[in-house]
């Protein structure tokens, strides 16, 4: 028994075979804790994103095992996969997050829907979330009425409103000024702080950077140095 | 029950997005299911006026002759009626009535032609089950049984150049094979819906037919139920108590007539199934558009938790929504071009045509729920059979790589 919440041991992730395999994770072993705010860093192809979708159980290693509190991913099936996503993770990709015909609160509503929680309850609850993101007045909106940072704003919120253990984020600034960053950082961090939700980001970007409490440097899908911030 | 709520929401929004698309196909459903039914309507009408005219005229719904009388149509193979028989065989059935009646072949001649018909004894008082108790006549009807004037149909006294109050002369075989002629004075002449109708048919008196042809039979009884078909235990009751006769249903009976409405029958299906069929071709393919361009969003669904059946379940409820609203504007719309044809369609141009086949010039549409409810289903089972390919290629691709997309 340990206190990760995500624990990848020598994970390889290698795409296509014989010559053109690309090797985009290669024996990675990490660790991260509850309550972190980690950020993935690193240049472009590096392997972030294949970490993330192998933490999110939307990948599959090649070898090496991935866990989430201690339950190896690999021993659960497709159905349980979708469920622990639902349930334990929350996910902001970096570039397709809303669904169009859905307005701002019902993209965060739909997540409660499908967990179960009874219609009152999660119109307050998805309304709640939304406003602590600075979005409540633009609950009825849908996402082709929303800038680039509030859509992913909607998303973080998405993220957010079932309570996750985890919550992943692919590049959640890519599309954000400096000043939007900063507020959705903000967020991140309080919500981080004040719910011990672990937090892990893959980023570029410095900004997003100085909020972690750790990062991972990745290069050429291995870990370059892994220390506390 | 919450997801079956957003899987509804979903579909219904989704459709409400591609409106233009959707539309398109939606009317073809309408115009489909509609048009189904208005023609069902029109071909049950024409059978329930095939068998309505069939029972009417003179066939009932339950007939009886002697064994070999139908090879041959004679006094020969008449047999004798027993009334307290009758009576036994129907009790309990829900009987409008029965006539004993004398059918046989004629050669009738007036002064100027000669034409060959079917003579037919009758009693008036029992011909409330047949149409003709319902003649539209010129002069007078059989008084009685023992009556020994005619009726003669319009287009047969036409074609006799003879005219009411006139005699004719009938040549026929009396109950030894013997010819025999006897005159008759014209009491009416009748006007039938078929001209084929007036040709072929002259009635007198039973009783008079008897005397003059020296015989006490009959050549055939004819039963009239309450109900517009007659149930096989019914007939069955009847047929058991005269083992020594022929006894026949209506279909039996009228052979011909039998094999269209059974045709019909088919013909329905076919059509149904032709229609329908093409209907889910335009199904597959507006589905299968609407899956690919969406395959980003369902990606999306199953990267955050949803799990692959619902998102089938969103394919297959777009699917039956679809159908189903085409299924209330098809319904809807067949209902009132049903009120509308209620009274009947005039189809006296091709009369002739159309009394070839027993049914009179007006078509009246007759619209049977048991057809309303096969369309209504089997749309429904197509659309969701016509989701089923789409909705796999919704799952199929892994969530990343239609994210990706
Ligand atoms: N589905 C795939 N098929 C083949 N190769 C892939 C696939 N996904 C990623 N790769 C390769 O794996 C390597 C790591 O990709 P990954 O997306 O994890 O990088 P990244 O660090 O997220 O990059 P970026 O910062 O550009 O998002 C890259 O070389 C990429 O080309
Ligand atoms: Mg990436």
């Amino acid at each position: 028994m340990t206190d990760a919440v995500v624990q990848l041991k020598d994970v390889t992730r290698v795409y296509g075979q014989g010559n053109v395999a690309v090797h985009a994770l290669q024996e990675v072993t990490v660790e991260i804790y509850r309550g972190e705010f980690v950020c993935v860093v690193g240049p472009s192809g590096c392997g972030k994103s294949t970490m993330l979708h192998l933490i999110g159980g939307l990948d599959s290693p090649t070898s090496g095992t991935v866990t989430l509190e201690d339950q190896d991913l690999s021993t659960y099936s497709n159905n349980e996969l979708s469920d622990l996503r639902l349930k334990r993770m929350g996910f902001v990709f970096q570039a397709f997050n809303l669904i169009p015909v859905l307005s701002a609160s019902e993209n965060v509503e739909f997540i409660l829907q499908l967990q179960g929680v009874e219609p009152k309850d999660r119109k307050a609850r998805a309304l709640e979330v939304l406003d602590s993101v600075g979005l409540a007045d633009a609950a009825n909106r849908r996402p082709g009425e929303l800038s680039g940072g509030q859509q992913q704003r909607v998303a973080v919120a998405r993220a957010l409103v079932g309570s996750p253990l985890l919550l992943i984020a692919d590049e959640p600034s890519a599309n954000l000024d400096s000043t939007t960053t900063r507020e959705l950082c903000e967020l991140l961090q309080t919500i981080n702080r004040e719910h011990r939700t672990t937090i892990l980001i893959a980023t570029h970007d410095s900004v997003v950077m100085s909020y972690s409490t750790r990062t991972i440097q990745l290069e050429d899908g291995k870990i370059r140095q892994a220390d506390a911030a | 029950m919450n997801n079956f709520k957003l899987v509804l929401n979903l579909s219904l929004r989704n459709l409400w997005r591609q409106r233009r698309r959707n539309s398109i196909l939606l009317v073809a459903i309408t115009v489909a299911i509609g048009g189904v039914i208005v023609l069902n309507s029109l071909i049950r009408g024409m059978q329930v006026q095939m068998v309505d005219s069939v029972v009417e005229n003179l066939s009932g719904h339950i007939k009886m002759h002697a064994p070999n009388y139908r090879d041959d149509p004679s006094m020969e193979r008449g047999f004798v009626l027993d009334p307290r028989g009758v009576e036994r065989a129907i009790e309990g059935l829900p009987v409008l009535g029965w006539a004993a009646r004398i059918s046989i072949p004629a050669v009738i001649m007036s002064e100027r032609e000669t034409r060959g018909a079917t003579l037919i004894g009758v009693d008036p008082d029992q011909e409330h089950i047949s149409i003709i108790s319902r003649f539209e006549l010129e002069g007078e009807s059989l008084k009685s049984a023992s009556d020994s004037r005619i009726l003669v149909g319009r287009a047969l006294v036409e074609e006799l150049r003879t005219k009411l109050g006139r005699r004719i002369v009938i040549t026929t075989l009396d109950s030894n094979g013997m010819s025999k002629e006897i005159g008759f004075r014209i009491a009416g002449v009748y006007d039938a819906e078929s001209e084929s109708f007036e040709k072929s048919l002259v009635f007198s008196g039973r009783n008079a037919l008897q005397e003059l042809l020296g015989s006490s039979k009959v050549t055939e009884v004819s039963i009239r139920l309450k109900t517009r078909y007659a149930q096989k235990e019914d007939f069955e009751q009847v047929r058991d108590s005269f083992l020594e006769l022929d006894v026949l249903d209506w279909q039996q009976a009228n052979p011909i007539v039998a094999f269209m409405y059974n045709t019909v029958n088919l013909v329905i299906y076919i059509w149904l199934g032709i229609v329908l069929g093409a209907l889910v071709f335009g199904l597959v393919n507006t589905l299968i558009t609407a899956v690919l361009e969406r395959i980003r969003e369902f990606g999306l669904f199953r990267a955050v938790g949803m799990r692959p059946r619902i998102i089938i379940a969103q394919v297959v409820s777009e699917s039956v929504c679809l159908m189903l609203l085409g299924i209330v504007f098809g319904v809807t719309g067949s209902l009132l071009i049903f009120a509308w044809l209620h009274n009947g369609i005039d189809l006296s141009a091709f009369a002739s045509g159309v009394e070839m086949m027993g049914m009179s010039s007006q078509m009246k549409p007759a619209l049977v729920a048991h057809d309303v409810l096969v369309v209504v289903l089997v749309s429904v089972v197509l659309a969701v059979v016509a989701s089923f390919y789409p909705a796999r290629r919704a799952v199929r691709m892994n969530p990343l790589d239609a994210l990706r997309h």
